[in-house]
């Protein structure tokens, strides 16, 4: 009897292929489960491509790709009923051969930053003088302004950010202009210097009507409401200091450091340690009654957000002790009081004043963001590099071990969201849903690389490679350029709400352009022991305490890496030191361009 | 020398006219001010500052709270501050006037 298509889904598998024989490949997926998919008359095959490169149709040769060991993504539809069968519609290869991973390639995240760069540029400033009083936080999916004026400090913050990493790892002069401006335009607009304290501050943002402004000085997020949280103080700083270690600038150095103060004289805990979450805007109290079910607490990203958000960072700059020592308090925070005590495998992020757990703390309540428990695990290996200690590595190697069983979609590839803590029947259950954001990719995929870089783990590359196949394969935007907020668990795009925006209060042009600067730093140093040329810029008055540039691109494992020659305007400099990573600046009397040339001091991993 | 404050109302705007020095101590009393000048008027409040001696920043935290609150329909603008307030206030990311024709 004829019953149609039956029962059918259409789905994705990610998988390695085992054999290939009469039209059914085997397949292997990345948990070790054999599936069998059947190629059909009108199955399409693709290589897998970069933002802005042309689309690679391998249809006609699927036969000499459908090798052993080659990894692959099939996408088509699973028929049940007595004959149960997947038909593959799509095929994506991640290479032309087996062990082929073309975002393991020089150029490939570079190549990509560039993108973005290009077209966040263009979405703000199109193709004049990147003038900041025209900045939207608001992007539709194709780069253009909404109705919506606000200007968050945060947003701009974090696309100065991305523009300042651009330029590092390209010299374009023009990605460093945006960044520098945007810098100026926060310390204009944005900045609240409170000189009764010895503090600096940041506004939430400003709003307009297009003829009144609007200072904004508390947040207007819902969870955050009308106080000011460390989160957006934490964020105000990221592209700040990223232009900082590029051109050494003294007036940012004076509003980092007076930001750094705010978190030490108003955030910090002097009796249980951490940082509290908010701030009463008026009192700048942790502890007043406006802030409600905020008031007095501690979350994740009030203590665990400072490293790699800018603290890092700003030590990478500097060498300066006091940095290093405020992230030694964040990590021992992190290691001391986020591990569950009773072994379930997702760390707890929200806690009252003396670290008891707060699991009723609004949508989070006793609930896992499978990303947080990734980015510790990857700031706590870079931690160890220069301040090891057996704890940070112990709870990063749990971590990284746990999380491909909890957090990810051993099926289709790609991290989850929002987990239960608790399991019921051995499963961590969605909340909400089962789909996969940007950012939560971005920090598995930097968790891993930076662990195989950082300890030459097979496993931790492996996870890597899978994690930037999914990210490339699926949240590139090749049609309106871009990255997508969110894929559904199959990779198709979720373009719903906010989360069809390229800009918004959630996303800038921070987490995607963090990974193109990372991934290409432990991809080239550490993995593949390539050479990295990097760019900086230092004004004559450059402020980096002793006029010194440093130029490690990241914390990297001691002497793994040396720095092989210097170019200051184009001419040869000798005066560095190759293995502190060090530049002595001349004396200038307008800013130079500094290119510096690292290689790695280690055979390939 | 304390905060001496009061407010004045015309149609539809109002002045919050300020002498002394607003510190922290006085941030209360200029809360109340401006809520009620908030409440009073539709379209603008003036804070004139010619006899403010200082300003703290608690201060300064009170009118930028304030000005959050009641939205872009109701300007609030800030007139004839001595060049130090009006330092102050540029600090904090804030323009004075000299004057505003009302």
């Amino acid at each position: 009897m004829n019953t149609g298509t039956g029962t059918s889904v259409s789905d994705l598998v990610l998988g390695y292929v085992e054999g290939f024989h009469d039209g059914r490949v085997q397949l292997r997926t990345i948990d070790g489960t054999p599936v069998t998919v059947h190629l059909t008359g009108t199955t399409t095959g693709q290589l897998l491509r970069n933002l802005g490169a042309p689309y690679q149709d391998v249809s006609g040769r699927l036969w000499d790709l459908l090798v052993p060991g080659q990894l692959l993504f099939s996408y088509g539809h699973c028929y049940g009923g007595d004959h149960p069968r997947i038909d593959a519609a799509q095929l994506v290869f991640v290479g032309e051969r087996p062990g082929e991973y073309p975002f393991e390639a020089s150029g490939w995240w570079v190549d990509q930053l560039v993108e973005l760069a290009r077209f966040y540029r263009r979405a703000q400033f199109g193709t004049g003088p990147a003038d900041f009083a025209a900045y939207r936080t608001e992007l539709r999916i194709g780069g253009e302004k909404t109705e919506r004026l606000v200007q968050e400090t945060d947003t701009i913050s974090r696309m100065v950010y991305g523009m300042a990493s651009a330029y590092m790892l390209t010299g374009d002069e023009d990605f460093l202009a945006v960044a520098e401006n945007g810098s100026a335009y926060l310390r204009e607009h944005m900045r609240f210097v409170d000189q009764d304290a010895g503090v600096t501050y940041w506004y939430h943002g400003v709003d307009s009507d297009g003829y009144r402004e609007r200072k904004l000085f508390s947040s207007e997020f819902s969870d955050d409401y009308r106080a000011i949280p460390a989160y957006e103080q934490i964020y105000a700083l990221v592209g700040l200091v990223q232009t900082y270690r590029v051109n050494g600038d003294p007036a940012l150095k004076a509003d980092i450091d007076g930001t750094v103060a705010l978190f030490e004289r108003f955030f910090h805990d002097p009796r249980f340690g951490g940082y509290f979450s908010h701030l009463d805007p008026e009192t700048l109290s942790p502890h007043h009654e406006s802030l409600g079910p905020n008031r007095s607490r501690k979350n994740w990203n009030s203590v665990g957000d400072h490293a790699p958000a800018y603290l890092i960072n700003l030590y990478l700059a500097t060498g300066d002790e006091r940095y290093l020592r405020m992230l030694e308090h964040t990590f021992d925070m992190i290691v001391s009081h986020f591990p569950d005590p009773d072994g379930l495998p997702f760390v707890r992020e929200r806690f009252h004043h003396d670290w008891t757990p707060d699991a009723e703390w609004g949508w989070q309540r006793d609930r896992a963001v499978v990303g947080h428990n990734l980015k510790i695990a990857w700031n706590l290996t870079r931690m160890n590099s220069v301040l090891p200690k057996f704890q940070y590595r112990q709870l990063a190697e749990r971590l990284a071990k746990i999380m491909p069983e909890v957090g990810r979609d051993r099926r289709r590839g790609g991290w989850y969201d929002l987990l239960d803590r608790q399991p019921v029947d051995g499963v961590h259950r969605f909340v909400w849903h089962d789909r996969k954001s940007w950012w939560q990719q971005e920090q598995a995929i930097l968790a891993y690389l930076a662990m195989a870089g950082h300890y030459g783990n097979d496993s931790h590359l492996r996870h890597a490679r899978e994690s930037m196949f999914f990210y490339n394969a699926y949240f590139l935007d090749h049609d309106q350029g871009g990255i997508y907020f969110t894929v559904l668990a199959n990779g198709l795009p979720f373009l719903v709400g906010n989360e069809r925006l390229k800009g918004s209060h959630a996303m800038s042009m921070y987490h995607k352009a963090e990974l193109c600067y990372l991934a290409t730093i432990y991809s080239r140093l550490l993995v593949n022991g390539e050479p990295l040329d990097l760019w900086f810029r230092p004004k004559p008055d450059a402020d980096f305490g002793d006029r010194m540039l440093r130029v490690s691109p990241d914390i990297l494992p001691r002497g793994r890496v040396r720095l092989d020659e210097v170019r200051i305007d184009g001419r040869g400099w000798q005066d560095f030191d190759p293995t502190r990573l060090t530049v002595a600046l001349p004396d200038t009397h307008e800013p130079v361009t500094v290119q510096v040339r690292l290689s790695s001091a280690e055979e390939p991993r | 020398m304390k905060l001496a404050a009061y407010l004045t109302v015309h149609n539809h705007s109002a002045e919050i006219i300020l002498d002394g020095e607003l510190d922290d101590a006085s941030v209360p009393l200029l809360k109340s001010l401006l809520t009620q000048a908030c409440v009073a008027v539709s379209s603008l409040v003036v804070l004139r500052m010619r006899g403010l001696r200082a300003i703290s920043a608690a201060g300064i935290r009170c009118l930028v709270t304030t000005q959050q609150a009641i939205g872009v329909e109701l300007d609030m603008v800030f007139l004839e501050a001595n060049p130090d307030v009006a330092r102050k206030l540029s600090l904090a990311g804030i323009s004075t006037r000299e004057a505003i024709a009302l």
